[in-house]
């Protein structure tokens, strides 16, 4: 990397790693202090509870003040999370704040894990079928969860 | 270290944090001596009461340059600016963020950021304290290499702070007082909406959903255009009544009308003829005027003086009840209403060529007693506040000279040379109409030129005590 890792960045990388966040884990590579490797613990009474979703991150250049660029890697049946991974926050895009954290963002994927927005879909097959038949959707997460998020460490 | 891992949190947390590891290291002594930054432990086994208390100053150090660190770039605060919100960040931060965002939020708060970030010296002070010793920064961490960091800041402040550039400059990349700052919605007359400024995307309560610029409805730079024009039409209104109350009927009949000029003509026969022999010069002075205008305001004094001189000539018979009513209106008028629109000498001396009917012995009584009948007291106070301030006219140079060269020299002056020469009562009062008429529009074009730095004014007030508010 030509320019030396901002502060910011440092900080964070450390705090990750010396106080991290109960089911949540992120480490950077080691040839990119900048990308990270993440994982995600299926929020309890979710359906995607004792999965483990793996994601990857990337802080661009201009982070903080962009948001950072996240993806799942795991497949996952989420009305917000598309075929590729791609997540649906408001946080990520828009509602961003230089003030938010690496860790903060975690924190709000694996709250999106426990609370789903059909409303605001962007995987449109699953939104439908989350609002069409819940309870049949809810089954095909837990499925997919112990399907893809499971057996691998 | 405690202080590295609340480094980034609110003091409340490293506070709590604090405390158990305080209390915790209470039984483990070789640890509290591990952690104090002068080991002075003689005897080793107890904490005594002194450490303790230096343990628990420490923390609270810490605590407090956590505070004093930037939210966005962790580094400390070395040119910090409160956002309305309270939220404080540095500045090369706050400025990234606000600058590259249309809608200006708080990072922590997401307030809408209105007005300028004030600078909180008081934190940039408690800074400077911490800078001053090692002994308060972290573990690793210079005082040099935090001095170094903190004038490089300063530098970023104080060059946006000299930036003169319209748009740009000033703090925060002038996006707050620049002209940026300052756009207001369009209105669209066809479909009846407001556009957003940038990308003409129609504004939905005052958010533009294509570009995300947002318009604050209670922001005073929101004086729309519309109204604006408003204010200037009304303005322009009030000229045209004043004007034409000036030449009803009546006033025409007493100034223009034919009889006068009759009266002139045969009373006065040798003024006449030095009226013709004279009339000339007024030719010339379109680009007498001209030149003035270009060159300034200095020879005007003695132009004016010519042009008495030339008015002397004429002598009119209605001298008495122009003086009866002109002089108290004046008066009052001269005394109270000096701030209005100035209107240029220039228009001045076509007026007066217009309007023929001059005596005078002093200059500025006399010369507004003439013209009492015709202009209103507004009018008059507007030349006579003109000659005294014409500064003001070199900025319009070029549109006056226009004006006068296209109405003014043709219609103004050759007519009054048509009169001069023949002074056939036909034509000299149609004439003399039709070039007061000339004259009339291009004092009125003069006027709306003038109008303009006044209106333009009222409009750029509440905007300018904006910037008072920002800057404050």
């Amino acid at each position: 990397m030509a320019a030396p890792l901002p502060k910011r960045i440092i900080k964070e990388t450390e705090r990750l790693q010396n106080e991290p966040v109960p089911g949540i884990s992120a480490l950077p590579h080691d040839d990119n202090a900048r990308y990270f490797d993440v994982m995600v613990e299926g929020p309890g009474g979710s359906c995607y509870e004792g999965g483990v979703f793996n994601l990857e991150l990337f802080l661009p250049d201009d982070y903080p003040m962009t948001a950072p660029k996240i993806r799942f890697l795991t497949r996952i049946y989420h009305p917000n999370i598309d075929r590729l991974g791609r997540i649906c926050l408001d946080v990520l895009k828009n509602n961003w704040s230089p003030a938010l954290q690496i860790r903060t963002i975690l924190l709000s994927i694996q709250a999106l894990l426990g609370a789903p927005n059909p409303e605001d879909p962007l995987n449109e097959a699953v939104a439908k079928q989350w609002k069409e038949n819940q309870a049949e959707a809810i089954k095909t997460a837990r499925e997919w969860t112990a399907l893809y998020a499971t057996a691998k460490k | 270290m405690a202080s590295q891992q609340g480094s980034r949190k609110r003091v409340k947390i490293s506070r709590t944090e604090s405390v158990p590891v305080l209390l915790s290291t209470t039984p483990k002594p070789s640890t509290s001596t591990a952690t104090t930054i002068m080991p002075s432990n003689q005897g080793g086994a107890a904490l005594a009461p002194h450490e303790l208390a230096l343990q628990t100053l420490h923390s609270d150090i810490d605590a407090m340059r956590s505070l004093v660190t930037c939210k966005i770039c962790a580094r400390m605060l070395y040119e910090p600016f409160a956002l309305s919100c309270g939220h404080t960040y540095c500045y090369s931060c706050l400025s990234t963020w606000l600058v590259s965002n249309k809608k200006k939020t708080c990072p922590d708060c997401r307030a809408n950021i209105t007005q300028q970030p004030t600078p909180s010296y008081i934190v940039r002070e408690l800074v400077l304290i911490f800078l001053s010793r090692n002994e308060l920064l972290p573990d690793g961490e210079t005082s040099e290499e935090h001095h170094t960091l903190a004038r490089e800041e300063a530098k970023i402040v104080a060059d946006d702070r000299a930036n003169t550039d319209p748009v740009l400059g000033g703090l925060f990349k002038g996006c707050f007082t620049g002209r940026g700052a300052r756009l207001t919605p369009i209105y669209d007359p066809g479909d009846g909406v407001e556009r957003c400024p940038e990308c003409h995307w129609e504004l939905e309560d005052g958010f533009c959903d294509q570009c995300g610029h947002y318009m604050d409805g209670v922001d005073p730079s929101d004086f729309s255009e519309d109204d604006y024009d408003e204010e200037v039409d009304a303005y322009y209104r009030n000229m045209d009544d004043l004007e034409h109350s000036a030449f009803g009927p009546d006033g025409q009949d007493d100034y223009f009308g034919q009889d006068d000029f009759e009266g002139q003509h045969s009373s006065d026969s040798d003024v006449i003829h030095e009226v013709v022999v004279r009339r000339p010069r007024p030719h010339e002075q379109p680009v007498r005027i001209m030149a003035s205008l270009s060159s300034g305001i200095s020879d005007d004094s003695e132009e004016e003086d010519e042009e008495e001189d030339d008015m002397d000539g004429f002598v009119v018979n209605d001298d008495d009840d122009v003086d009866a009513d002109g002089s108290d209106d004046d008066d009052a008028e001269d005394n109270d209403e000096t701030p209005v629109p100035q209107v240029v000498s220039a228009r001045r001396l076509v007026r007066r060529q217009a309007a023929p009917v001059v005596i005078s012995d002093d200059e500025e009584e006399d010369d507004s007693e003439d013209e009492a009948p015709v202009s209103s007291g507004r009018q008059r106070r507007k030349r006579d506040t003109t000659a005294r301030s014409a500064p003001a006219r070199t900025i319009y140079s070029d549109e006056e000279s226009e004006s006068e060269s296209s109405s003014g020299g043709e219609g103004g002056y050759n007519h009054d040379l048509e009169n001069g020469g023949g002074f056939s009562p036909l034509t000299g009062g149609a004439g003399d109409l039709d070039s007061v008429q000339s004259s009339y529009d291009s004092e009125q074009s003069v006027a709306l030129h003038n109008g303009w730095p006044d209106s333009e004014d009222d409009g750029s007030e509440p905007s300018d005590s904006e910037d008072d508010g920002y800057s404050g």
